[in-house]
């Protein structure tokens, strides 16, 4: 394998992991807002979630860039104050891999979270337990696997994450030059033997995501 | 909130518990009041009539539109001037329908959850005593999914034991438990709570079940109290006939007034003449030629036996003559139906009424074969429901 | 619309459709876009039932397709390689292909820039932290740019700031967009947002091969005919006056 290649996929899993983490962070909390709350908005918020997973994914990256671009509403700030700017970065990579990520992990999670006996919290009020420590002791820990199995499948889409990416962090062999990406060049200069070595290795990774999402799925049962 | 006849309840300095409370949902209405004092208070009623409802707000976990939760002098809710203390702070021990045990805790993890801001030592000490206390040596590390029914009941009972609560709530406590377990376990729940001085509202829709457990019973119908009485008073004497259904009494029929007293209530009731007890504390006078509901228990019908002549009136009172058209056989008992010998359309559908016999009884007297009966009903075992 | 009106619009489609049926496909480098469509229009004004349909993107990419049997008539590419390769796997017509013009390389700055970028290695200062050009490995303007950086001297030193795009369009677009310091396009292609672009300098034109457009007829064209009539069009007076008038210089003499 070449040594691009190997760079490729070695920036494919750090993203990946870094935008799961991300994706962690913001989406169990959110799900469980979601699932167990009801506020003024939420019917935003939910569709707001949801987009990435219904627009293409060059709509979301263009959004992306309206917020985050050097002239953006939020990226431009930035850009004057410091002189920095997220774009064609790594960290673009990780931005786009976990807003397209996300949605497949508030969902699956709130579906757990939803799953989970609301006796169960009712009784853990009623010994003394707040909201917030009911939700840690009782309700998470009893939607673990299906929390589990939306990181995976987080995961595995945030490993394949193309069309946002490209938008926002380009295609820099070397610095943004993710796995699809890296495909899509070997594929448009005639690369075949290095694009088939990285298909290949895209497949196995995502296989044995799918694997682990199985047995995790099968356990819930 | 219960009518003008509603049996009168404690006097409200012995009420541990006052409860008045409205709760408007789409399509039902909760609106009710009632108190308990010492022992058991028994909510009964029928499926969706607002006692697991009730219960919830009493838990804290629903909250009322408007009302007010009095227990042991602790404002527990008082909506207009803004109470509400959250179940956290309630010292409520709850027993759920299902039990809601935590799967993914132990025993002995479910038993000391309440107990988290004690001591280690002294928490551990309060589990293992609960655990005692309630037959469930041995099976500290088992989880609930390894449990039986009887002892997850248990288990649920000790959780909510366990932080000595200021009161105790039951829901539907043995449903979820086939018969004979029912049995067995309704009678250790008696004795437990017995031995307890806790406050207790027990949530139930069958009638043997509330009267078992409970001192004194709270009818619900339809998001409103109907009667709440020391459980032989609504044995004995139902506040009406809503009440009379809903506990399934049989025997529920509508005859006439003739003549009302104090003591005594005469009555014309499918071309008899009928004399039933009355109850002065009711002060209940239905004027002459008024409709009237009564019941009759049908084990309190006394067959007469043949070969002993005819009825002595001293003895037998209301007596009647009519044949048996229908029976069934229950194990220990037989019900009869009765069709009196009378012109004109029975009272239940094809029979008049219903009487219960004991295995025993049906067969000396041999009523397989011989189905003509005279029968006689003291005047006491005549109950009259007021409209 | 009028009843009159709308059954002269029907005469004209019934008699026009089976005309129409002559349809000439083309695909055409990104950057030689507005030029091939004004042309194509002069072509089909004395063509009546003639219709042109445009396949634009990347020399590259448009390429493959043609390699993968894409039917189109003509291809103008932006660059000698790509029609290169075609011609040794017999996929043009040899003997139509020609050079029908030449591009100049110019560096570009978004048009509120305040950085001095006047000469070639301003763009090793510190300040210019990106620098687009296209995909050197796919797009025929990036081949050029990297060769010229590399004559310059540049290259090494501004590797580091380079943002790949993956056709000159979208380098334009970086810089329209503020999110680069300094791109590398045509100077065709900078005509096309001068508001909002301004071209700062213009690389030598001994730092690069030239650029060079070749046009070809496809092996296997559907309409042989008239897609030779196009390309004798591109070729001709009328084609080149177009051409210059939108920045493009004359092919230089000996080319194909």
């Amino acid at each position: 394998m070449s040594p691009e290649s190997l760079s490729a996929l070695s920036l494919s899993i750090r993203v990946a992991l870094l935008a799961t983490a991300l994706n962690a962070a913001i989406g169990i909390p959110l799900a469980y807002l979601l699932a167990r709350r009801r506020f003024p908005g939420k019917t935003a918020v939910d569709l707001l979630v949801t987009l990435p997973l219904v627009l293409p994914p060059t709509v979301t990256g263009f959004y992306l860039i309206v917020l985050l671009g050097r002239r953006g509403w939020l990226g431009g700030p930035l850009y004057s104050a410091t002189g920095w700017s997220i774009t064609f970065t790594w960290y673009a990579a990780v931005v786009a891999a976990t807003v397209m990520a996300l949605p497949l992990l508030v969902r699956t999670a709130r579906a757990a979270i939803e799953s989970v006996d609301r006796d169960l919290e009712r009784a853990a009020h009623t010994l003394g337990r707040s909201e917030w420590r009911t939700a840690l002791e009782v309700t998470l820990p009893l939607a673990r696997n299906g929390i589990i199995a939306g990181l995976v499948l987080a995961f595995a889409r945030a490993l394949g994450e193309f069309g946002a990416t490209l938008m926002l962090a380009g295609n820099i062999p070397g610095r943004t030059a993710t796995v699809p990406l890296s495909i899509y060049t070997a594929v448009q200069t005639g690369e075949s033997g290095e694009a088939l070595g990285l298909v290949a290795l895209l497949t196995g990774l995502s296989c044995a995501v799918l694997l682990v999402a199985g047995r995790l799925g099968a356990r819930l049962h | 909130m219960g009518g003008p006849r509603t049996t009168p309840q404690s006097p409200p300095g012995s009420a541990r518990l006052q409860v008045a409370i409205g709760k408007h949902l789409p399509g039902f209405a909760l609106d009710v009041r009632w108190t308990a004092g010492d022992g058991v208070a028994v909510l009964f009623g029928p499926s969706g009539a607002g006692k697991s409802l009730t219960l919830a707000c009493l838990a804290g976990l629903v909250r009322p539109d408007a009302g007010r939760i009095v227990l042991d002098d602790r404002v527990l809710f008082d909506a207009a001037a803004g109470v509400d203390v959250p179940p956290q702070r309630r010292r409520v021990g709850y027993v759920f329908q299902g039990y809601a045990l935590f799967p993914h805790l132990s025993v002995a993890e479910n038993v000391g959850f309440g107990l988290r801001d004690r001591p280690k030592a002294e928490r551990a000490r309060r589990v293992a005593e609960v655990i005692e206390r309630l037959g469930l040596g041995g099976l500290e590390a088992r989880r609930p999914a390894e449990l039986s029914g009887g002892q997850r009941q248990r288990v649920a009972l000790g959780r909510a034991l366990a932080i000595d609560p200021a009161l105790l709530l039951l829901d539907e406590p043995l449903s979820a438990l086939d018969l004979p377990l029912r049995r067995a376990l309704r009678d250790e729940l008696r004795a437990t709570l017995a031995d307890l001085r806790t406050a207790a509202v027990v949530v139930t829709h069958d009638f043997t079940e509330a009267y078992r457990l409970g001192d004194r019973i709270v009818v619900y119908e339809d998001g409103r109290v109907v009667q709440a009485a020391p459980r032989s008073e609504l044995l004995w004497q139902p506040a009406s006939e809503a009440v009379a259904r809903i506990m399934a009494i049989p025997n529920v029929l509508h005859g006439t007034v003739v003549k009302a007293t104090p003591d005594r209530i005469q009555l014309r009731w499918r071309g008899q003449l009928l004399e039933a007890v009355n109850s002065p504390a009711r002060a209940y006078l239905p004027p002459p030629d008024a409709r009237l509901a009564f019941f009759i228990r049908p084990e309190y019908v006394r067959l007469i036996r043949k070969d002993r002549g005819l009825a002595d009136p001293t003895h037998h009172m209301n007596v009647m003559h009519g044949t048996v058209v229908e029976e069934m056989d229950f194990g220990t008992t037989w019900m009869l139906r009765i069709r009196l010998d009378e012109p004109g359309e029975p009272a239940q559908g094809a029979f008049d009424l219903e009487v219960e016999v004991p295995h025993l009884v049906y067969e000396i007297l041999e009523i397989e074969r011989d189905r003509r009966w005279e029968f006689s009903i003291h005047r006491g075992s005549i109950h009259v429901l007021p409209g | 619309m009028t009843r009159m009106r709308a059954v002269l619009l029907a005469l004209v489609l019934l008699t026009a459709a089976p005309v129409s049926a002559q349809e000439l496909a083309l695909s055409v480098a990104v950057s030689m876009k507005e030029a091939t469509e004004e042309i194509g229009r002069v072509f089909t004004k004395t063509r009546p039932g003639v219709t042109m349909r445009y396949n634009v993107g990347a020399s590259g990419d448009l390429q493959k397709q043609i390699e993968a049997g894409a039917p189109v008539d003509v291809f103008v590419s932006a660059a000698a390689r790509q029609m290169d390769e075609l011609e040794g796997q017999r996929l043009i017509v040899t003997a139509t292909r020609r050079a029908f013009a030449r591009n100049t390389l110019v560096a570009i700055a978004p048009g509120d820039s305040t950085l001095d970028l006047s000469r070639p290695a301003t763009l090793l200062g510190a300040r210019v932290t990106r620098i687009a050009i296209g995909n050197p490995k796919t797009v025929p303007a990036g081949q050029y740019t990297e060769e010229s950086l590399r004559a310059l001297g540049l290259w090494d030193g501004v590797r580091g700031k380079l943002v790949y795009a993956e056709n000159v369009r979208q380098v334009l677009d970086y810089v329209n967009r503020g999110e680069v310091d300094a791109g590398f396009v045509y100077a065709t292609d900078a005509a096309t947002r001068a508001g909002r672009v301004k071209e700062v300098f213009r690389p030598a034109p001994d730092t690069y091969r030239p650029v060079v457009y070749p046009v070809a007829v496809i092996e296997g064209a559907r309409q042989p005919a008239l897609a030779a009539a196009f390309v004798e069009l591109l070729a001709g007076a009328e084609g080149q006056a177009i051409l210059r008038r939108l920045g493009f210089a004359p092919p230089p003499p000996g080319s194909r």
